[in-house]
C-alpha cells in the first residue's frame, strides 16, 4: 500500500509541472496569436483611408471603436491564450514602458518563417476575420460582448485585471504622433524609442487578458501610430478552459500506474514473506525467484544471500559437531580407562590406602564429565529439555557416585529421599552432573571425618534439593559471586582445597537452563555450606 | 543359589574386572566380549544382564530391543557416553538401569544388588526389621518379640522408619507424621522423643542419627 501512495504521489509530482509548463508555453504562444492577430486586424482597418481621416481628425477622442470590427479579440481562439496572469496582469502598463519591447514586427518576414503568413502579415485580417471587410465589419458590435457601448474595462482608471467571465471586449485604439505622444487623455504614454518601427508592429506589456500592439500608420501625422489593445480569453481566471480533454492522458497515466503497481506490490509482499519464511526456517527454504525482471533479480539475491548464510551455518555446525564428537569420543575413550584404573585403586585400597590416587581419579572424571557437558551446554540445542527426571534415582546415583572416594576420605556420606515419586522435567545428564559436582566439592573440601547430606524433599508441588556439608564453607560475599552468570574464578578451576571447587559454573549454567533456583547458605552459624537447588515439579 | 549375572562388555580389562568384582560379592558372573550372538538359550537362568551400549558389531540398544523380544531379564546399561538420548531410550527400549563410565567397583555393586533385589510387593501389617516388629494393625511393637510400651508419638515415629528400614529420614518428614502439628511440633521434640525409644529398645545402635538429615533405622541388609 505504502509502495503504491508512493508511486501514486511521483506520478502526480512529476505531471504537475509538466502540465503547469505545457500551459505557460500554451500561454505564450496564445497570447503572440493574439497580438498577431490584433496587429492584423489594426493594419487592415488602417488600410482604410477613411478610418486613417478619422484618426487624423480628432486623436484626442478617438478610439477607432465606430468602426472597430467585431471584437477582434474577443474572438476566442482554441489555439490561443494570453499570458498567465502572474506575469503581466499586477503590473500597471506605464510602469513597464521603459521596458524594452519586444519588437517582433521590425524583424523582416522571412525571419520569421516558420510561422504562418497571416498571423503576423500586415495588412491581413486573422482567419476569423477573413471575407469581412473592416470598413464594414466595424459597424457591428462585438459578437457575445458586452455591447459596443460598454467602456472599455480598465482603460483610463487604475490598471487592474479584467473581471473575470468577461470574455470579450471590443478592441480599443489610441492615436499616437510620430514621436508617440497621444492628445488622447487616457493613452498610456509610451517610450519614443518604440517610434522606429515601419511596418509590423510592436507587441507591448499588458494587463492580465490583454494584448498591445502598436503599428504604424502608413502616411499618418497626428495618427503616425495606433496602440490596439484588445483581450484574449482569459484562459487562467480562475475559470478553467471549457475542454479539458487534454488532462485525459495524465488520468489514464495515474490509473496506469496504481493498476500497475498492484501486481508489483504483491509480488515485493510475497518476496518479503519469501524472506522472512527463509529467516524463520534458519535458512533452509530458499526464497521464491519468479519472472525475469529486476525484482526478479532482487529474489534471486535474497536466494543468494540466503544460500551463502546457509552454507554458513552448516559449516560452523559442521566445525561444532566434529568439535563435539570428539570431545564425546575422547570422553568414551578416557572413561574406559579411568574406569579400570579405578577399579584397581579400589581393589588396592583394601590393603593400603591409595585414597588420595583414588580422590585423583575421581576428580580426573569429573573433570571429564564436565568439559564434556560444557561442550553440550555451549552447543545451541533446539529440543527443550524435557524428559521427566526421578530425582531420588539420580540422589542416589550420585550418592554411590561419591560414596567410595568419602569413605577413602573418612568423609561420611548420607542422603534421603521422600518415599513418594519426585521428578522434574529435564535433562537427566546435566542435572546429575551438576548435583554431582556440588557433591563431589563438599567431600573433596571436607575433612576427615567431616559429613555431607543429600536431601530430597518435597513439599505440594516443588522440591528442594539440599547438599549440607560441614566443611569450611564459603564466605558470604564469595557466595553471592559465585552464583553470578559466567563468574569463573581461577580458584574455580584450581586443585587447591582452598578453591571453590571444580564445575560449580557449571552447575549454576545447568541450574539457569532449566530455570530452577539455586542458592549458597552458611550450613549452620557460618559453617559449612548448603547448596539448594529447587524448582517445581513436573506434574 | 548365587545370582547370575551376565555381562556384555567389549573392553576385556573391564569385562575382567567386572566379573572379579561382582565374583567376589558372591555372585556367579560370565562375560561376552560381543552381543551378536546372545539369544534365548544364551539368556536362560540369568538374574542380571549388564550391557554395554557400544559393542563391535552390534548397538547395545539395538541388541536390548532384541532381547526385549524373547526375554524379561532385568537389564543395567552401561555407557561411556554421558548422552542423555541413550539413557531416555535404553530406559523406554527396557533397560531397567544404567551406569556411566567410570564408575567405582561398589557403585557398580550398589546398583547390581538394587536390580537383584526382589520388590516386597506383599503388603502385610507386621514389619519385621532386624529384632524389631511392628503390627500396625494392632499398633504395637516388638523387640525380639517382647512388646514394647510406646507412646502414640513413639510408635507413630518407629513405623515412620521401619517402613523404609535403612533409609535416612528427615527431621521435618518424621516431625509432620508423628507429632502434633498444633501442640509442641517442634523439631527439638523430635530429640527427645527419639531418646525415649532408644531408651525403651535398650542400647541396641538400632535408631542412628545422621547428621544433616535425621534417623535411620539400621537395616541388616546395609551391607
Amino acid at each position: 500500500m505504502k509502495l503504491r501512495a508512493q508511486l501514486t504521489i511521483t506520478t502526480i509530482a512529476v505531471s504537475l509541472p509538466m502540465i503547469a509548463g505545457l500551459v505557460v508555453w500554451d500561454d505564450g504562444s496564445r497570447q503572440r496569436a493574439a497580438e498577431d492577430e490584433l496587429a492584423a486586424f489594426g493594419q487592415g482597418l488602417a488600410s482604410s483611408a477613411r478610418w486613417r481621416a478619422r484618426c487624423e481628425a480628432s486623436p484626442e477622442t478617438w478610439r477607432g471603436r465606430p468602426e472597430g470590427p467585431p471584437g477582434h479579440p474577443g474572438r476566442p481562439p482554441d489555439e490561443h491564450s494570453d499570458q498567465p496572469p502572474h506575469e503581466r496582469g499586477d503590473q500597471p502598463p506605464h510602469e513597464r514602458g521603459d521596458r524594452p519591447p519586444h519588437k517582433r514586427g521590425d524583424r523582416p518576414p522571412h525571419e520569421r518563417g516558420d510561422r504562418p503568413p497571416h498571423e503576423r502579415g500586415a495588412g491581413r485580417p486573422p482567419d476569423g476575420l477573413t471575407g469581412r471587410p473592416p470598413d464594414e465589419s466595424g459597424a457591428g458590435p462585438p459578437p457575445g460582448g458586452h455591447g459596443t457601448d460598454h467602456p472599455p474595462h480598465g482603460r483610463g482608471g487604475p490598471p487592474g485585471p479584467p473581471p473575470r467571465g468577461q470574455h470579450r471586449r471590443p478592441a480599443a485604439f489610441f492615436a499616437y504622433d510620430a514621436k508617440l505622444a497621444s492628445p488622447h487623455p487616457e493613452a498610456p504614454a509610451l517610450p519614443a524609442s518604440l517610434a522606429v518601427i515601419a511596418d509590423g508592429y510592436v507587441s507591448l506589456p499588458a494587463d492580465r487578458g490583454l494584448v498591445r500592439v502598436l503599428f504604424r500608420v502608413p502616411g499618418g501625422e497626428r495618427c503616425a501610430f495606433v496602440l490596439a489593445e484588445g483581450t484574449t480569453e482569459p484562459w487562467l481566471g480562475g475559470v478553467l478552459p471549457p475542454t479539458q480533454a487534454w488532462l485525459l492522458p495524465f488520468a489514464a497515466l495515474l490509473i496506469a500506474v496504481v493498476l500497475t503497481s498492484a501486481p508489483l506490490v504483491g509480488r515485493i509482499r510475497r518476496l518479503t514473506t519469501g524472506v522472512e519464511a527463509s529467516v524463520a526456517s534458519g535458512y533452509v527454504t530458499g526464497v521464491p525467484t519468479e519472472g525475469n525482471d529486476e525484482l526478479a533479480n532482487l529474489a534471486r539475491a535474497f536466494d543468494g544471500a540466503a544460500r551463502e548464510v546457509r552454507h554458513q551455518l552448516e559449516r560452523a555446525e559442521h566445525r561444532e559437531q566434529a568439535l563435539r564428537d570428539f570431545v564425546a569420543n575422547t570422553t568414551h575413550d578416557v572413561m574406559i580407562p579411568l574406569t579400570v584404573l579405578q577399579g584397581h585403586l579400589a581393589e588396592l585400597d583394601q590393603q593400603t590406602s591409595v585414597g588420595d590416587a583414588m580422590a585423583e581419579a575421581h576428580y580426573l572424571g569429573a573433570l571429564i564429565q564436565n568439559l564434556s557437558l560444557a561442550a553440550k551446554l555451549d552447543a545451541v540445542e533446539p529440543e527443550p529439555l524435557a524428559e521427566p527426571v526421578d530425582l531420588a534415582a539420580l540422589v542416589e546415583r550420585v550418592y554411590n557416585r561419591h560414596r567410595p572416594v568419602a569413605r577413602s576420605r573418612s568423609v561420611r556420606i548420607d542422603r534421603a529421599v521422600p518415599p513418594e515419586p519426585t521428578a522434574v522435567l529435564g535433562d537427566v545428564t546435566m542435572l546429575e552432573q551438576a548435583v554431582s559436582n556440588v557433591v563431589h566439592n563438599a567431600v573433596r573440601y571436607n575433612t576427615a571425618g567431616g559429613h555431607v547430606a543429600i536431601v530430597l524433599e518435597r513439599d505440594h508441588d516443588r522440591f528442594t534439593l539440599s547438599v549440607v556439608d560441614d566443611g569450611p564453607g564459603i564466605p558470604p560475599h564469595e557466595r553471592e559471586r559465585l552464583l553470578e552468570r559466567g563468574y569463573r574464578t581461577t580458584d574455580a578451576r584450581t586443585r587447591s582445597p582452598e578453591g571453590h571447587g571444580i564445575g560449580l559454573d557449571i552447575t549454576q549454567r545447568v541450574i539457569a537452563k532449566h530455570e530452577l533456583e539455586l542458592e549458597l547458605d552458611a550450613a549452620e552459624e557460618e559453617r559449612g555450606l548448603r547448596v539448594t537447588v529447587a524448582g517445581p515439579l513436573a506434574t | 543359589m548365587a545370582r547370575h549375572v551376565l555381562i556384555l562388555e567389549d573392553d576385556r580389562e573391564l569385562g575382567a574386572q567386572l566379573v572379579r568384582h561382582l565374583e567376589k560379592a558372591g555372585l556367579t558372573a560370565s562375560w561376552m566380549e560381543d552381543g551378536a550372538t546372545v539369544d534365548a538359550d544364551t539368556l536362560r537362568g540369568v538374574d542380571l544382564v549388564v550391557l554395554d551400549i557400544m559393542l563391535p558389531s552390534v548397538n547395545g540398544l539395538d541388541l536390548l530391543e532384541y532381547m526385549r523380544t524373547f526375554s524379561d531379564v532385568p537389564v543395567l546399561v552401561l555407557s561411556a557416553r554421558n548422552e542423555t538420548a541413550d539413557k531416555v531410550r535404553g530406559l523406554k527400549l527396557g533397560a531397567d538401569d544404567y551406569m556411566t563410565k567410570p564408575f567405582w567397583p561398589d557403585e557398580f555393586l550398589e546398583r547390581v544388588r538394587a536390580r537383584l533385589r526382589r520388590p516386597t510387593l506383599e503388603r502385610s501389617d507386621r514389619l519385621e526389621v532386624g529384632p524389631l516388629a511392628i503390627d500396625r494393625a494392632a499398633r504395637r511393637a516388638f523387640l525380639n518379640d517382647r512388646p514394647l510400651t510406646l507412646t502414640r508419638v513413639e510408635l507413630e515415629l518407629l513405623l515412620t522408619l521401619a517402613e523404609r528400614p535403612g533409609a535416612a529420614v528427615t527431621r521435618r518428614a518424621l516431625a509432620d507424621r508423628a507429632l502434633d502439628p498444633d501442640g509442641d511440633g517442634d523439631e527439638r521434640t523430635l530429640d527427645v522423643h527419639v531418646s525415649r525409644i532408644r531408651k525403651k529398645l535398650g542400647d541396641r545402635a538400632l535408631i542412628e542419627t545422621v547428621w544433616g538429615i535425621g534417623y535411620r533405622l539400621a537395616a541388616e541388609t546395609d551391607a
